[in-house]
């Protein structure tokens, strides 16, 4: 799997208050990789020194295989971004605004705007000014500027920021349609369902550092637990962490939480039950990314 | 936004592929942005409207007419030089918010990251945007000449019967319209560095016009002040600080350039004398500390908008 965007060591101080500290990433082509974290843990941070905007502190991104703070100019025509609340002329209509926008790069053929314009959906008020848009038709035209160029990396900070229920939807299927053609999504996002639902990967940061890199079914499976109601929990909790499987047992608000020697209930249920402890209740314990995400970042449910 | 169409590019990649930012592409896309300013458009209507109405009062009353049948010579070169001063005032006020505006509206409206972040070098959309304002600067001296040259036509056409008093212009007076030409296209130079580099000073739209319109106003202004100081304290060395400010040099030149003419500037001027060589040499520094510190600010530092 090629690299498509890659930090190394990469961080940024905002004098003296570390933002991004010694980031190390790698998202390969065709991945929908998310990039999660609370506010402030520095996302928008390390996207603008993705994109060329702001100088590492420390540290190197490449993207498409090169090193963006020197060889910007070769590299970021490839990328599409959206970076947090779409930055669009006002005053000017949303087909101008891709007009500019695609004059960057010497000009797109203006069957690509009406191309990009109907995916998202914006055909019918493309000649308004966009001052008169919604706040969710501005996400869409923020999304069909990254789109404009065809771009091999899509960096999308918060896109569903402000889109409907519908919205949401039609931009989950379309990320999986770019990433179906090869190409690649880095997206950030507070909507965990969302990604959830289309990120391969996902990176978890807090406060600057990475805390996990890793598959999103992976993350979800690995937390195969049981909640179980029994009599004598503090002795069941004893047993348990004296097995090899059950060392993670342990109590959570009033109810025990544990493994099973096999991963399935009915295993846990015989251990329990050989050894004289007959549970009242044995419950899979499902977690989704919010819940990891909030253990891992220490937030509070 | 429809899945369906995601994967279908009627456009084929190769034509949407560039191998990198195109400097006469960002011209335009800055071209663009000025001409869909209605703000701008109002501007020139209202300015042409100005001239126009002005200039044929000016025309018609019979004092011009007297003038110009005593001496073409002299006729001319108060016409000319009043000309340019206008055309250097109003020009300077468009250019001046045109320039704010084409550089503040990316900071305050956050677009300068879209430029930038598609691999536009900062260096390259500061000298696109100079190339566009420089586009309007000479559209406006073009138009400006085009309707005061008819204007004067068709008053000498009124008054002689014919159009050859300025067909055939005395030799002083064609020296004369190059160097006001020539101060004008100085003018329009410095009034773009000026906005611009107030625009990226400030990062802001309303910073930027603000420090832009209140530049001129205030050096002219700043001179008189400085009069009243040394009328106050008898201090000479305070006259000399108005020998400093761009505007009055800016004013003088013309003068200075044709001394022959004794003409006055109509605006305020150094309260010193000074010479060409002077007023060349402080137009050319303020304009290279305009460019040096607009081009180091917008490259060292970081796109935080
Ligand atoms: N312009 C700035 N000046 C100073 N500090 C900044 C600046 N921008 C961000 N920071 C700091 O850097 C840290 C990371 O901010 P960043 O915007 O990258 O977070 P984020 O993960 O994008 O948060 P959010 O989810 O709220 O968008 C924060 O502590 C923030 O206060
Ligand atoms: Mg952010």
């Amino acid at each position: 799997m090629d690299a498509v965007l890659e930090t190394h060591d990469l961080s940024k101080s905002y004098g003296s208050r570390p933002a991004v500290k010694k980031l190390n990433l790698s998202v390969g082509q065709g991945e929908i990789f998310g990039f999660l974290g609370p506010n402030g843990a520095g996302k928008t941070t390390t996207i603008r020194m993705a994109l060329g905007l702001i100088r590492p502190s420390g540290g190197t991104v490449e993207v498409l295989g090169q090193d963006v703070a020197r060889h910007g100019d070769r590299v970021l025509p490839r990328v599409g971004a959206l970076v947090e609340s779409p930055a669009l002329y006002l005053y000017m209509s949303g087909r101008d605004n891709l007009k500019a926008v695609g004059d960057l790069l010497g000009g797109v053929p203006s069957r690509r705007i009406d191309e990009v314009l109907e995916l998202v959906g914006l055909s019918g008020r493309q000649r308004d000014r966009v001052k008169t848009y919604s706040m969710g038709m501005k996400q869409r035209l923020g999304l069909a500027i990254a789109l404009l160029h065809d771009p091999d990396l899509l960096i999308l900070d918060e896109p569903a920021n402000g889109l409907d229920p519908a919205g949401i939807v039609e931009m989950r299927d379309l990320l999986r349609g770019l990433a179906a053609e090869g190409k690649t999504v880095f997206v950030s996002s507070h909507v965990l369902a969302e990604v959830q639902q289309i990120c391969g990967r996902v990176a978890i940061i807090n406060l600057g550092e990475l805390v996990k890199v890793a598959r999103v079914a992976e993350l979800l499976e690995s937390q195969g637990e049981f909640v179980v109601l029994v009599e004598n929990a503090e002795a069941v909790l004893e047993l348990l962490q004296r097995q090899d499987w059950g060392r993670s047992a342990r109590m959570d608000g009033g109810s025990l939480i544990c493994s099973s020697p096999t991963g399935r209930g009915r295993d846990l249920a015989r251990f329990l039950a050989g050894a004289g402890h007959w549970p009242d209740s044995l419950a899979e314990r499902h977690q989704d990314l919010e819940d990891i995400f909030l253990s891992l970042t220490g937030g509070d449910r | 936004m429809s899945a369906d169409t995601a994967s279908v590019r009627s456009v084929p990649a190769e034509a949407l592929r560039s191998p990198g930012p195109s400097f006469l592409g960002v011209v335009r896309g800055e071209l663009l942005k000025l001409s869909r300013q209605r703000a701008l458009w109002a501007l020139l209507a209202g300015g042409t409207l100005l001239l126009v109405v002005t200039g044929l009062a000016l025309l018609t009353t019979g004092d011009l007419e007297t003038r110009y049948k005593a001496s073409h010579e002299s006729f001319f070169a108060n016409t000319f030089d009043i000309l340019g001063a206008l055309f250097n005032t109003g020009s300077g006020i468009v250019l001046l918010l045109s320039a704010a505006r084409l550089f503040g509206m990316e900071y305050s409206g956050g677009t300068i990251r879209i430029l930038l972040a598609r691999g536009v070098g900062r260096l390259q959309l500061y000298l696109a945007k100079l190339v566009a304002l420089a586009v309007l600067g000479a559209g406006l001296l073009v138009g400006f000449t085009a309707i005061a040259g008819a204007m004067i036509a068709i008053a000498i056409q009124s008054w002689t019967g014919s159009i050859g008093g300025l067909t055939s212009l005395p030799p002083v007076s064609v020296e004369l319209l190059k160097v006001i030409l020539l101060v004008a296209l100085v003018s329009v130079g410095v009034t773009v560095l000026l906005g611009s580099t107030a625009a990226i000073l400030g990062r802001s739209l309303s910073f930027g016009m603000a420090v832009a319109m209140g530049f001129f106003p205030a050096d002219n202004f700043g001179t008189l002040i400085l009069f009243i100081l040394q009328r106050v304290t008898h201090n000479d060395a305070i006259l000399k600080v108005s020998a400093y400010l761009l505007g009055p040099n800016l004013n003088v030149l013309v003068s200075l350039l044709e001394p022959g003419l004794k003409l006055r500037p109509i605006f305020a001027s150094p309260l010193v004398t000074v010479s060409a060589a002077h007023a060349w040499t402080v137009v050319g520094v303020y304009s290279a500390v305009f460019l040096a510190g607009s081009v180091l600010l917008l490259v060292r530092r970081d796109v935080l908008e």
